[in-house]
């Protein structure tokens, strides 16, 4: 590779619009304005809510779908104007369709990755077999190898899949939602997949996920596809400086914690509370705190002065202090009563505190 | 090529290997062909068949013409015509996805049925020709163009269709409706027709190998030859489509070109066969279900010469069967198939856990 080709961007997308034809030539446009370029080697997160339109922009950007108007490149080739043959060396996807193809072993299945590249009969050279091989180790399953798809679970079939995409020894890959179906590690596991064969092989690496925890702490890149049928593009960070989360997943009942970068509901407040304690067990009281419905004031819980807590003034919010006792933890509430003396109680468990606190909700 | 097989089916665990497995095929299609020369209603002795391809003296003076003349033609056409409707229904069953796919899945058989319905039901004068009583009639030239000419109409209709539409499953369905409107015409023909024209019909139906003279043998096996040939050329894209229509675009397939091409062949195969023998059934849907089970695998490279093997084994054996070997009596072909194909099938397919999921499920 010389240095031009390193610097040069992979793909780049210049006033894309995509969607799709209706009959009497009219249109439906998903997404409009797209200016995409991407890096090799980088990993790329897609997002976006349910129906925002991240399949069709995966679709266009694969040219399995035409877009409406613009231009994808790919290493500097308008893909459009590819043949299928010299499109699958240039870009490998792997889909969401859901598809039995019987018995074949995981071995035939990543050789069909090989197919742009053997003959008519699609027999396999050497090299192919080599890349086969090298494919299969790159997601770790080698051992799988003689396996049939039936016999295989849900994550190894999707490591199986890559396996194959890898197979085709494409500089971009486009993942459609990788981790959908899978469980929490099987989810973990392939997506470490990814970004190391991405920083392996120097490979691009677009998928769409759901998953915004991964996205942040991994993406080099994040697509977001706004309500507004944009693309904001960028390193995570900016995405989240720039509030372009909560602005992308706008919605009654969720927000985007912005110093958190996690969703959390948006429940109904049920009141304020202080919270006094370090560690772990204060981050744990704190969730459960905020799960059942309070505020949590961080102005006074870590700064108050000791008498002001142990003797709450009117106004100020009941207080939760927790502190280690024996092998556990221990829970005490501090509330005032409406001109009354300060109630004191104390509980083992965040339950049993939980339950108090709802009492006098 | 053959490296390739062994790797694709060494998950097959214990049993026969797949080169053995062929081996044993070979040597029982043999068995059969031997047997269907020297049974039926005169049986004659094994050293006569032989002497027929070494040149040899003999024993009996009619020998010779009734091989010549009756069982080898009958013989080859059974060959030729098992091993065509299982590549047809193995083509189809890939095209469309479906393990109930046949070849005449698209309505070619009903095409034909209306041809010959035409010709024998409808047209009081050239009915005369036709009118040969029982079996005989199918292999008569006037009727074979009528199913030729019918299956090409059918054809003709549906390549005008799947270049229009987009999904196979779109086409499925409308082949299904193709079928249910010509087979009301061919209903609204025999419901005018005379009774003895109708029992001329019938027996059409019924399907017979025995019909088929040299030239016209010659002209079955061209038609057959091309059909397969352009079913190994689509091995490739057979198995990438394995995947599903989109997984096979992106590994490098021309779609549209593709699918013309495996329209084309099943409907050669299957439509030579229903215009020379009538529609036979069964054997296309369950000969490639039958290879699937016997060499575990839905590699097409596999499966393209194994399937065509079983179709000729069991065509071969369904006809001895007809023949009722030393009475007079022979029994409808089309029953036969199925009645005797039927369980030994499910037996094999249900004997074989594993084959759960094996297509489609």
């Amino acid at each position: 590779m010389s240095p031009e080709t390193i610097q040069s961007p992979l793909l780049t997308a210049r006033g894309l619009t995509v969607g799709y034809h209706l009959s009497g030539g009219r249109t439906r446009v998903v997404l409009s304005n797209i200016e995409i370029e991407l890096n090799r080697g980088e990993v790329v997160c897609l997002v976006g809510a349910n129906g925002a339109g991240k399949s069709t922009l995966l679709r266009t950007l694969a040219a399995m779908q035409h877009p409406l108007s613009g231009r994808v490149e790919v290493a500097g080739a308008d893909i459009a104007l590819l043949s299928p043959k010299e499109r699958a060396r240039v870009v490998s996807v792997v889909l969401t369709d859901r598809f039995d193809p019987g018995y074949i072993t995981v071995f035939t299945l990543v050789s069909l990755g090989r197919n742009p590249y053997t003959n008519w009969a699609g027999s396999l050279a050497q090299e192919d077999r080599l890349q086969v091989d090298r494919s299969l180790a790159q997601v770790g399953i080698e051992e799988l190898a003689s396996r049939s798809l039936p016999q295989l679970s849900d994550g190894e079939r999707q490591k199986a899949m890559i396996a194959r995409a890898l197979a085709q020894e494409t500089p971009l890959i486009i993942l459609d939602e990788p981790t959908a179906f899978l469980d929490v590690t099987a989810r973990a596991d392939i997506m470490q997949v990814l970004l190391d064969l991405s920083r392996q092989t120097g490979k691009t690496v677009i998928l769409s996920t759901h998953d915004l925890e991964f996205a942040l702490r991994s993406a080099d890149r994040m697509m977001l596809i706004m309500p507004n049928g944009t693309l904001k593009t960028g390193a995570p960070e900016d995405l989240v400086l720039q509030g372009s989360f909560s602005e992308a997943f706008r919605s009654p009942n969720v927000e985007f914690d912005q110093n958190r970068a996690q969703f959390v509901l948006k429940r109904g407040m049920r009141g304020k509370l202080r919270v006094r304690g370090e560690g772990r067990a204060l981050t744990w009281t704190v969730h459960a705190l905020e799960r059942i419905g309070y505020t949590i004031s961080s102005d006074d819980s870590a700064a108050a002065p000791s008498d002001s807590a142990s003797a709450p003034i009117d106004s100020a919010p009941p207080l939760v202090s927790v502190e280690s006792a024996g092998d556990g933890y221990r829970w005490e509430l501090a509330v005032r009563r409406s001109g009354g003396p300060v109630e004191h109680s104390v509980y083992d468990s965040i339950h049993a505190l939980a339950d108090a606190i709802r009492g006098f909700g | 090529m053959s490296s390739t097989i062994t790797s694709g089916s060494s998950d097959s665990g214990p049993g026969v290997r797949p080169a053995l497995r062929y081996l044993l095929l070979c040597l029982f299609v043999l068995a059969a062909f031997a047997a269907s020369l020297a049974l039926g209603s005169v049986r004659l002795p094994l050293h006569d068949v032989a002497a027929l391809f070494t040149g040899g003296r003999m024993q009996h003076g009619s020998s010779r013409a009734i091989l010549l003349l009756f069982r080898l033609p009958k013989a080859l056409t059974a060959m030729t015509a098992g091993a065509a409707l299982g590549l047809a229904g193995l083509v189809m069953q890939t095209l469309f996805r479906n393990p109930l796919a046949g070849p005449f899945i698209l309505g070619i058989n009903s095409g034909a049925s209306l041809g010959v319905a035409l010709v024998v039901l409808a047209s009081g004068g050239s009915a005369g020709g036709v009118l040969v009583a029982g079996l005989a009639l199918s292999g008569n030239l006037g009727v074979a163009a009528a199913a030729s000419a019918g299956s090409a109409a059918v054809l003709l209709l549906v390549l005008a269709v799947s270049r229009r539409v987009q999904s196979v499953m779109t086409l499925l369905i409308l082949g299904l409706l193709f079928s249910y409107g010509v087979d009301a015409l061919t209903t609204i023909l025999i419901n005018f027709s005379a009774a003895e024209r109708i029992q001329t019909y019938i027996s059409w139906t019924f399907g017979s190998f025995g019909g088929v003279s040299w030239p016209q043998y010659w002209v079955l096996l061209a038609a057959i030859l091309a059909g397969t040939a352009l079913t190994v050329i689509s091995i490739k894209p057979l198995n990438a489509l394995l995947l599903g229509e989109h997984y096979a675009v992106s590994m490098g397939v021309s779609l549209r070109p593709a699918r013309l091409i495996l329209i084309l062949a099943s409907a050669l195969l299957a439509g030579t066969v229903t215009a020379f023998c009538g529609p036979i059934g069964f054997l296309g849907i369950a000969m490639p279900h039958l290879a699937r089970a016997l060499f575990r695998t839905s590699d097409h490279r596999t499966l393209v010469p194994s399937t065509a093997l079983l179709g000729m084994l069991v065509a071969l054996v369904a006809d001895l069967i007809a023949q009722v070997p030393g009475s007079d009596t022979i029994l409808p072909l089309n029953a036969v198939t199925s009645l005797i194909g039927a369980p030994v099938v499910g037996w094999v397919i249900l004997r074989r856990r594993e084959f759960r999921g094996a297509f489609g499920s």
